[in-house]
């Protein structure tokens, strides 16, 4: 059984969701900083993340790197894009619309080829081991670059199953800097002000929270309380605006066009919280460790993503904001050429495709190749730590500079022998 | 062939397995038993001449025992039968998943994973195609079946389409589903085939009369695992002279690794009813991907699942349980019947057919996996 296959989970209450925060937060602590003046000058620019997170294993032989005829190819053809030259699998028809602005690496080679560690050790970067535990990106950018003006938490997940806030993420950041995450995509339950509270009474049980969280600051380390309070005024923020979690009253053409599907509803949602100001947003779809019927696994999956994918870029082209705004696209790994008895494929980290787009990138790109058969990279291929230093250098944040603080231990922002892929930045 | 009662029933005996360079989709016996042709994941049509070995070759390939010894008929037994490949009938792209022959004439028909159908002569060291259709399908072409009086071929593909040809390649019938269309077979007299989607909802569609006559609830083949629609349904076919028809496939549990248990669900052709329904295995048993009807009244169910779980089963529609069972191949992915009744060939796959990552191989090399013709006879009664 895959280890990271979970039991379906429920919708998050109120109370779970802040039961989750402070628990999580009380056995925390705050690590590094960088310069109040360095963070100021990043927050001016107002960049921002997306991150399509397809967990288990997207199959680049079925997406950005095909093989047609080949003995590993598989049984799609392949489609001609908006760059000439460069064909994705036919199972991708939207985003081979938006080719000219995608910048598709296909010389990815790393290191695990397990879920259970892959997952973490690729989103945090795997960098040389120093004894802590990394932060994913979107902790490592909430504290690097902080919100943006409009006070929206910094690092939101909307995935499928449950919501909280997931400090995990954050490593020896401290858990400020984990994920406020919405589960199915939906806000916690009741934490706006119910119905049947009149504006008053709710402030009124404001104050009773804000008399009880200053007894429970005077007990504890205020980085702690700190914290706490940071997560629930951004939760806050952002639940006044309910209008981001409402997709139901957008005309029908648009829910179409990204999908009536999970990852296309879920990339709705982080479209608006992208246009209202959210620093980063991950969106999360499981299911793709597809060991069995491959080829028809990808048939299902693969337009879904490719519908919502290719829709939040072209909305996000035509309001402007892909100028600010790094896209990213990734698995823990790819999935191996051989095909095995249950037709299906395994995990592969040694060739494998991550799609990006927006700010710093360089648009219509194809970056690196894998051999004939899609076994190998040509050339030497690229690490995750060369793609976290790309993604930094995307963002202007000069990651061959700026470290991180761990309490007075220096930390690199990403493995400190690797390098920015230069073919991918404009 | 007389049916077999379980009592006395003695199984079937592998005959030889021949190895291949690539991995199959399909392979199937030519009408009059003299070939055997694979679709390939190579975008080829692999060809095998059957060939019967005389007695006296078999003690000439075994010099070093005793003729007289019965105790050379324990040494290990060379097969009765060989397969002569010849050369390889080419011009399709992706995969050829499908063959059909044709009952009289020396045609083959092949569709592959690209859209396209072609006839072929089957004979002879480089055939050309008869007739072929590049744009049959808008891609992936799931199943291809041919009308008992070879008249018509049926095909049903990833674009949602059925479509009736004549077998000179004239599109005769269209018919439009729900949702992509897994498998479609035809009643063995008329103009009624039968066809299943994506969803486990299959149909007799009258393709004189282009009339949908009567819906069967397989949706026990599909279910949404997270994001993914995951369908179970790989066969239809019709027994008993129409009488009844199969559907066979998955019990989808869950995406991804695709676990189910392999399933067979037998309807009332008339009434639309489900009469049987059978689950043969666990969870990592898979799918019944294909079966044969013998004339001695039984079926040959093969089943694929998770890497190295496979059956071959001999089942009675009447009855509850297989009487025979053989779970020594790997991934069975196909079954043919040599029209004598005597033998059968399922492609299957090779041993530890999967694994993350690289394979650490002496010279450092990156193989595929294959996929072995295994060959049995069916001792008679």
């Amino acid at each position: 059984m895959n280890p990271l296959c979970k039991p379906w989970e429920h919708a998050t209450s109120r109370r779970q969701f802040l039961g989750a925060s402070a628990g999580a937060l009380a056995f925390g602590a705050l690590g590094g900083m960088i310069s109040p003046q360095a963070a100021e000058a990043m927050r001016k620019k107002e960049k921002q993340v997306l991150f399509v997170w397809l967990d288990g294993g997207m199959s680049q032989l079925e997406s950005w790197d095909p093989k047609p005829n080949t003995e590993f190819g598989g049984p799609f053809r392949t489609i001609k894009t908006s760059v000439p030259g460069t064909h994705f699998s036919e199972l991708m028809p939207q985003c081979a619309k938006q080719a000219h602005r995608l910048c598709v690496v296909r010389n990815i080679a790393t290191k695990d080829n397990a879920h259970s560690s892959g997952v973490a050790r690729i989103q945090r970067g795997d960098p040389k081991n120093r004894g802590v535990a990394y932060p994913f990106f979107g902790s490592s950018i909430a504290k690097l670059m902080g919100p943006t003006a409009s006070k929206l938490p910094p690092y939101v997940w909307v995935k499928p199953g449950s919501g909280g806030f997931k400090t995990e993420d954050a490593g020896f950041l401290g858990p400020k800097y984990g994920s406020l995450a919405f589960g199915d995509g939906k806000p916690p339950e009741d934490l706006l002000r119910h119905a049947s509270l009149t504006a008053e009474e709710d402030e009124e049980r404001n104050e009773l929270r804000d008399l009880l969280n200053k007894r429970y600051t005077a007990q504890r380390r205020p980085t702690y309380t700190e914290a706490s309070s940071f997560v629930f005024d951004t939760a806050r923020e952002l639940m006044k605006r309910q209008n981001i979690f409402d997709t139901s009253k957008l005309p029908a053409k648009e829910l179409d066009r990204y999908g009536r599907t999970e990852i296309g509803q879920h990339m709705l949602v982080a479209r608006n919280m992208l246009e209202a100001g959210v620093r980063f947003v991950k969106v999360g779809s499981y299911g793709w460790d597809s060991h069995g019927d491959n080829f028809n696994a990808s048939a299902s999956l693969v337009p879904k993503f490719d519908r919502a994918f290719a829709a939040i870029v072209e909305d996000l082209a035509v309001t402007g904001l892909l100028e600010n705004t790094l896209v990213i696209a990734m698995s823990e790994f790819g999935r191996t050429p051989r095909i095995n008895g249950h037709v299906g494929r395994d995990h592969w980290p040694e060739a494998w495709s991550i799609a990006m787009a927006g700010c710093g990138l360089k648009a219509g790109a194809v970056v690196g190749a894998t051999n004939d058969k899609g076994t190998d990279v040509k050339d030497k291929g690229h690490d995750i730590g060369a793609v976290f230093h790309t993604w930094f250098k995307a963002l202007g944040i000069d990651s061959k500079k700026v470290e991180y603080d761990n309490n007075g231990q220096p930390l690199p922002l990403a493995h400190d022998e690797m390098e920015a892929i230069k073919e991918a930045l404009a | 062939m007389p049916d077999q009662p379980a009592a006395t029933f003695t199984p079937p005996k592998e005959l030889k397995a021949f190895q291949n360079d690539r991995q199959l989709c399909v392979a199937r016996f030519s009408p009059c038993g003299n070939f055997l042709a694979a679709g390939a994941m190579e975008g080829t049509v692999r060809r095998w001449k059957v060939v019967e070995k005389p007695k006296a070759a078999v003690d000439v390939e075994l010099p070093d025992e005793p003729k007289k010894k019965p105790a050379a008929k324990k040494a290990p037994e060379e097969s009765p039968v060989d397969l002569v490949p010849l050369p390889h009938l080419t011009g399709f792209n992706g995969w050829v998943q499908n063959l059909a022959f044709h009952p009289k004439d020396k045609v083959i028909f092949a569709a592959d994973t690209w859209g396209k159908l072609a006839a072929l002569a089957y004979e002879g060291d480089g055939p050309k195609p008869i007739w072929e259709n590049a744009t049959a399908h808008d891609g992936w072409i799931r199943r291809l079946a041919i009308s008992a009086d070879g008249q018509h071929l049926a095909t049903c593909g990833r674009d949602q389409f059925v479509r009736i040809w004549t077998t000179a390649g004239k599109l005769v019938a269209e018919h439009r589903a729900e949702a992509e269309v897994f498998a479609v077979t035809f009643a063995p007299a008329g103009k009624l085939v039968a066809f299943g989607d994506l969803k486990g909802r299959v149909k007799t569609w009258d393709f004189g009369t282009k009339q949908v006559v009567r819906d069967f609830d397989a949706s026990v083949l599909f279910s949404l695992s997270r994001l993914q629609d995951v369908c179970g349904l790989r066969v239809v076919t019709f027994i008993d002279a129409g009488k009844s028809l199969l559907v066979g496939g998955c019990e989808p549990a869950g995406g991804g690794f695709l676990e189910g248990a392999p399933v067979l669900v037998k309807f009332d052709t008339a009434t639309g009813k489900k009469q049987t329904e059978w689950k043969f295995g666990a969870a990592k048993d898979g799918f019944v991907l294909d079966l044969a009807a013998h004339p001695g009244g039984y079926l040959i169910v093969v089943t694929s699942g998770q890497p190295g779980s496979g059956k071959i089963m001999f089942l009675r529609p009447g009855e509850k349980e297989p009487f025979f069972t053989h779970t020594g191949v790997a991934n069975v992915h196909s079954v043919t019947l040599h029209p004598d009744g005597k033998r059968f060939a399922v492609s299957a796959m090779n041993k530890a057919s999967n694994g993350n990552g690289r394979p650490k191989t002496a010279d450092g090399s990156y193989p595929g996996n294959t996929s072995p013709v295994h060959l049995f006879e069916i001792p008679a009664a």
